[in-house]
């Protein structure tokens, strides 16, 4: 199997670099031969690497240490799912990992054009190809994941870290995965648009979804690893802004930005050239959260591995922005990127998105900076310095602030000039909230700046979403019976947004957004810890919760040793539950694990660390109180909610499809509103 | 014997006064400060004792807890473990010399950004607001005087003819 893995990836290798060749040549020549060629060639691409990777999961389902990367991430006591999922656990095994998303987005990209977008194809083939080319030249040359050991074989695999021996890590690294890559096709397709001149917004068009499902999982990918971080590193929090969570966070920031400006360039033709840059930052970004996670340079609680594939990383991330610029610049010399409107008035709509795009990027920078900036500091000095959660916090949080009032205010705002009665229409009554909801703050006892912002900003932003669905539920209501077709008003609110899923789904992601910003803020500025050591049978107070410790265990599993203590947990003196915190001691692991246990409610976490246990029935705890995590997870939930809305289909957009098709005429087709941003 | 041993134990209460007068109390806000401030050394990457669960994190803020208690400063404090592990003990980079550059440049990168992007933003909005003033000139122009229009000129002349 090691052996057939190894050739599958040679011809993986060999066949991208046909790939990459073939399209450029379809691309110079326009050639529909070579063209079909190219795209013949992505398929191989796609079938040699899933037989590739079908046989590492096959060495790590049979633990055959004799290959390597079975040898460093499985061992026999090692559950057969987590010896499914150890394929992304390591460097080599993710690094493949990434590289069959790639070829199954690039062949899925090929079945999608068949007939469309002819001009554009060779050129997002060569890309997507040159993408293939690298990865697949350092699992090659590199970090190949099919080494073998020979003599060296070992009788037992180093096993899987324990840290990822949970449930999170299974789903988290995937939908990431699926996240980066797929920021992969639109910008195949902005650079294609830009080498074969096609530049108008067929190609923002064309990967619309495609950005959207890659915004979708990385979303989602954040929110697991944060959960991941909350519940299995024992520490009460959830964002350390950690080099690899960083990582994630800047092209989705990036990311974020882009679908933001691009509504611009459909609606008016303006923003040409900076989609262009923002999706080729994103990418960019991509690939650096790879080789940041990858590569280690950056020491990182999750950064499992340390290698020397950096300067790979860089120098394709230097050819690929310096690709992309050349041509940017090439068509910019010659006008080929003119808006077709400018910018009327600061009071609008267009403007709003530019103010948040900056912010989207600003942010993105800032964490950029301060992510590398110990690197910057050791190569220039040579003094190791630490940039951690303080620095990060206040750096980006006055810019979140403003982008998170700017979420209230972009979609409402009129486009060319608001005026002031748009103003008074769209924004009187979220005002009004907003100002009416910070001296209420103020009275229950929230007197910081920060959180008070926060909040009374949430409020604001949460008033105009429900605010704009009251209202446009209302006007249809109010349509409909004017021309005696009565309607009740959560039928009027369902067909209001689904037949602009775009518009009101962005209102849902929205809301999901302010949800986080309010757990977020809750958490941070209003947890509360403590430290107890109690006896069997004593009780701890701390808030309105008491606890009684009842008693301690321990147990044995096939690759762990586990012990327990039993807590019986009351809030105002009515039992809530019995809490089950655990110390996992793996056979294999050098630290022990803790295994926190957590009671979620609508307002707070009660969330219980056993930290050690002494003969004598002694237990010591450390108990943490986060107000509104839950938020964080449910806003999360709605964010991922409101993007899949977005992407529902468009019943009456196929319809009319259907009716163009059959010949009818399109008057047949019911009037509808028509999709706005 | 009994009076040595009395004296001795009076000696000892009333040396330890003043030390018991130099402890004071310490607040959980004042030692989170600090240890929000300092990174965790126990190698679980980038958190700050104040939030780090492990053992490392707790010794440290029992350490800083007794160093405020006495009446060490928060500056004496952190130059106690800069001199121990080096200044990459410290959470954020000191605000001065080259780390200056890490607060400096994100604020100021986003303030040179802002005011390139108002001023394209300003060119593009006179350039429209010129090429709609110019419009409705011309429109004006055409409305208060028609008969400039040479072909309109013509018109009338051949319909004057006829007439």
């Amino acid at each position: 199997m090691n052996d057939f893995g190894f050739y599958c990836l040679t011809g993986a290798f060999l066949v991208s670099i046909y790939a990459l060749i073939i399209s450029i040549a379809a691309g110079r020549k326009t050639n529909g031969a070579f063209a079909q060629s190219g795209e013949n060639a992505i398929i191989g691409v796609f079938v040699l690497v899933a037989l590739a990777s079908a046989s590492l999961i096959s060495l790590l389902v049979h633990t055959d240490f004799n290959n390597e990367y079975v040898a460093n991430y499985t061992s026999l006591d090692l559950p057969m799912y987590y010896r499914v999922t150890s394929f992304w656990a390591g460097q080599k095994g993710s690094l493949l990992f990434w590289t069959l998303i790639l070829s199954i987005f690039s062949t899925l990209v090929v079945f999608q054009n068949q007939t469309k977008n002819r001009e554009l194809m060779p050129w997002v083939c060569a890309t997507l190809a040159g993408v293939e080319l690298f990865f697949l030249s350092v699992l090659t040359f590199v970090t190949p994941p099919f080494q073998t050991l020979g003599a060296m074989r070992p009788a037992d695999g180093t096993g899987l870290n324990p840290l990822l021996q949970n449930w999170w890590m299974i789903i988290h690294p995937p939908h990431l995965y699926l996240g980066f890559v797929g920021f992969t096709v639109p910008f195949a397709f902005g650079l294609a648009a830009l080498i074969s001149n096609n530049l108008n917004p067929v190609w923002i068009k064309t990967t619309r979804r495609w950005t959207l499902v890659a915004w979708m999982f990385l979303t989602i990918g954040i929110f697991m690893g944060a959960h991941w971080a909350y519940l299995e590193l024992g520490w009460g929090g959830f964002w350390a802004w950690d080099p690899v969570e960083n990582a994630s966070f800047m092209p989705w920031l990036l990311g974020t930005a882009f679908l933001h400006s691009v509504m611009i360039q459909e609606k008016k033709g303006m923003l040409k050239v900076w989609n262009l840059v923002l999706i080729v930052m994103t990418f960019e970004m991509c690939l650096f959260g790879t080789f940041l996670t990858r590569s280690g340079v950056v020491s990182s609680v999750h950064s499992f591995t340390q290698s020397n594939i950096g300067g790979f990383f860089i120098t394709f991330i230097a050819l690929s922005l310096s690709v992309s610029l050349y041509f940017l610049f090439k068509r910019l010399r010659h006008r080929q990127l003119e808006p077709e409107e400018r910018l009327t008035s600061f009071f609008s709509r267009e403007s709003s998105f530019l103010l948040n795009n900056l912010l989207f990027l600003g942010i993105a920078f800032a964490v950029f900076w301060g992510t590398i900036f110990p690197v910057v500091s050791e190569a220039v000095r040579g003094v190791k310095i630490s940039v951690s959660i303080p620095f990060f916090n206040n750096v980006t949080l006055p810019l979140a602030f403003v982008l998170l009032t700017l979420t209230g205010v972009c979609p409402l705002i009129a486009w060319r000039k608001a005026s002031v009665k748009n103003f008074k229409r769209n924004f009187l009554y979220p005002l009004v909230v907003g100002l009416i909801s910070i001296p209420v703050l103020i009275l229950f006892g929230v007197r910081t700046l920060a959180p008070v912002a926060f909040f009374s900003a949430s409020a604001f932003v949460l008033t105009t979403v429900v605010w704009e669905f009251w209202k446009g539920a209302r006007a249809r209501q109010a349509g409909k019976a004017e021309s005696d077709q009565e309607e009740p008003f959560y039928r009027s609110l369902y067909m209001l947004a689904s037949t602009n899923k775009r518009r009101y789904g962005g209102f849902i992601i929205h809301a999901g957004v302010t949800l986080v910003f309010i757990g977020i803020i809750g958490s941070t500025f209003f947890g509360t810890e403590q430290d107890f050591t109690l006896k069997q049978g004593e009780t701890g107070k701390m808030k309105n919760y008491t606890f009684t410790y009842q008693s301690f265990g321990q147990r044995r599993e096939v690759n762990k040793d586990v012990a327990l203590a039993r807590v019986d947990l009351f809030k105002n003196g009515t039992k809530l539950a019995t809490m089950r915190p655990e110390k996992h001691f793996h056979f294999k692991g050098e630290q022990p694990q803790s295994e926190v246990d957590i009671l979620s409610q609508f307002d707070e976490d009660f969330y219980i660390v056993l930290v050690g246990w002494d003969d004598k029935g002694t237990a010591s705890f450390k108990i943490y109180i986060r107000p509104l995590v839950g938020w964080i997870w449910f806003g999360g939930f709605i964010m991922a909610l409101g993007t899949l809305f977005v992407m529902l289909p468009n019943h009456q957009r196929r319809a009319l499809a259907r009716t163009v098709r059959s010949g009818a005429p399109v008057s047949a087709i019911p009037a509808t509103r028509p999709e706005s941003v | 014997m009994r009076l040595r041993l009395l004296i001795a134990a009076v000696c000892f209460l009333l040396a330890g006064l003043p030390l018991k007068a130099q402890q004071r109390q310490v607040s959980k806000d004042e030692v989170v400060e600090i240890t929000s401030n300092l990174v965790c050394q126990c190698g679980c990457g980038n958190k700050t004792v104040s939030v780090c669960g492990c053992g490392t994190a707790d010794q440290v803020t029992k350490e800083v807890e007794k160093m405020l208690r006495e009446g060490k400063t928060k500056d004496e404090i952190f130059a106690k473990y800069v001199n121990a592990e080096g200044v990459a003990v410290l959470a954020t980079p000191p605000k001065r010399g080259f780390n200056l550059a890490a607060w400096l440049l994100p604020f100021s990168g986003i303030l040179v950004a802002a005011i390139f992007l108002f001023a394209k933003a300003r060119n593009w909005q006179r350039s429209t607001e010129k090429k709609e003033a110019a419009l409705e000139k011309e429109l004006s122009r055409q409305q208060e005087s028609p008969s400039k229009d040479p072909y309109l000129e013509r018109l009338n002349k051949e319909l004057e003819k006829i007439d």
